[in-house]
């Protein structure tokens, strides 16, 4: 009765929330703990959160000001089935779209895109962004915006690299058309993307397959500031790691990592830089 | 008298051609004449082989899996690696610098340095069963190693460029 209440209540929040017509919002809540919260402002806005047991978590807010900014056609769908996986998803500006879902193991998943201050109300913002965890203590980020994005403070990059990341000025703005779709599977994976600039893309897929070694930790983390840089990761096996770090327009970075223990740092600062690594084992 | 008028004859007509050859004899590169043999920097290669102290200090220095490095426009690395443990170092500095590193081996550590503008190197074998420690550094414009294979000379070589437009070729069988 206590699971109904809640997500009667989850409802009429989200419904007192969706100040502007045209926003629709469905939130499903069945076990433990659920909670949802669901802010959307602005024009066709829409919203599904799916919660199924153990401690969940979901938070989705949508036009943050759209007294400033144009906050409208976003779309954000959150599914999360069991033992303590928390969702964040944050849109404002034009057009943007973020998916997530997550099944079992203390995963957690956060999408912001588009955290502009002060930015005029024509700045773009074309964003895309879906990550899908299944299993083990995975953890996906995706910043591609402003305030949200996080540089890189330290290892395993060298204090030189983390000079050049600490002279991009962040915010980064505007932002148009960046892209980041994570795929993780398997053990404990982290994947981490962030975006600043316009046109840039981000792909990060993590498989672990079964039978490997319990002290598997596959990550990939992007960091890309500037213009129409790709970063790319594939990555399947036991203890991969993958850094790539990029500064400039056109760089591009693409890691394949097959196998035992790999390892890839790719740094570039400057323009039209290529990487490409396969590692296979 | 006509042997007189002959070395006089004879004197007259191989003056400017010692002459010539004296004013060749002030450019910085005797027998060509191009924009890379005239600069004033000069070309200096060193392929020589790591003894064990030097191996052990390029692992040391070196961290697990592959790091690279490019700073400046327009460089690329392509790096193709298989084997049980890799060491493997990148750093390009300057613009249009090229590295082509396609390497199976039993164990890897092999330290990679580009400096300078339009250098290129391309590193390839197939497959080898010896544990591979190599070095190659190049620091100028326009210079070029390529290296194919890997045999028990090749497999612990260090080679270094300087200046401009050095090129070594290695085909170890």
């Amino acid at each position: 009765m206590k699971k109904v209440i809640l997500s009667i209540s989850a409802m009429l929040f989200v419904g007192a929330a969706a100040i502007a017509q045209g926003n629709t919002s469905s939130v499903n809540q069945v076990g433990n703990s659920d909670q949802g919260l669901v802010t959307q402002n602005g024009s066709n806005n829409g919203s599904l959160v799916d919660q199924l047991g153990d401690n969940n978590k979901s938070e989705v807010f949508q036009g943050i000001q759209p007294g400033l900014y144009a906050a409208k056609d976003n779309k954000a769908d959150v599914k999360q089935n069991g033992n303590g996986n928390g969702a964040f998803i944050s849109q404002s500006n034009h057009d943007n779209e973020a998916y997530q879902t997550q099944k079992g193991n203390s995963n957690r998943a956060t999408i912001w895109q588009d955290q502009i201050v002060n930015a005029p109300s024509s700045t773009g913002g074309f964003d895309k962004a879906w990550q899908t965890q299944t299993g083990d203590s995975n953890t996906a980020t995706v910043d591609q915006g402003t305030t949200g994005n996080e540089k890189p403070t330290g290892a395993p990059f060298t204090a030189a690299q983390i000079g050049h990341a600490n002279g991009v000025t962040v915010p980064v703005g505007p932002h148009n058309n960046n892209k980041a779709w994570q795929t993780q599977k398997g053990d404990n994976n982290v994947a981490y993307a962030s975006q600043g600039g316009q046109r840039n893309e981000s792909t990060q897929t993590q498989t672990s397959p079964t039978g490997t070694s319990a002290a598997n930790k596959n990550t990939s983390n992007h960091y890309q500031y500037g213009d129409d840089n790709k970063a790319t990761s594939v990555q399947n096996g036991t203890k991969l790691t993958e850094d790539t770090l990029q500064i400039g327009n056109l760089n591009k970075a693409t890691v394949t990592q097959t196998g035992a223990s790999h390892a890839s740092i790719a740094f570039s600062k400057g323009n039209s830089n290529t990487i490409v690594v396969t590692q296979t084992n | 008298m006509k042997t007189f008028i002959l070395n006089i004859v004879l004197l007259l007509l191989f003056s400017p051609v010692l002459y010539a050859q004296e004013k060749e004899d002030n450019s910085d590169f005797k027998p060509y004449s191009s924009s890379v043999f005239n600069s004033k920097e000069k070309a200096f290669s060193v392929v020589s082989s790591m003894d064990k102290k030097a191996q052990d200090n390029l692992n040391s220095k070196i961290q697990s899996g592959i790091q690279i490095q490019q700073i400046g426009d327009l460089n690329k690395v392509k790096a193709f690696l298989k084997s049980n443990e890799t060491k493997v170092a990148v750093d390009q500095n300057g613009n249009r610098n090229e590295l082509f590193l396609d390497k199976s081996a039993k164990t890897l550590t092999q330290n990679i340095v580009q400096q300078g503008d339009n250098n290129k190197i391309s590193d390839f074998t197939l497959h080898t069963n010896y544990n591979v420690n190599m070095e190659m550094i190049q620091k100028g414009d326009n210079q070029n190693i390529q290296s194919i294979g890997t045999n028990s000379l090749s497999k612990n070589m260090k080679i270094t460029q300087t200046g401009n437009g050095a090129s070594v070729i290695l085909i170890n069988k």
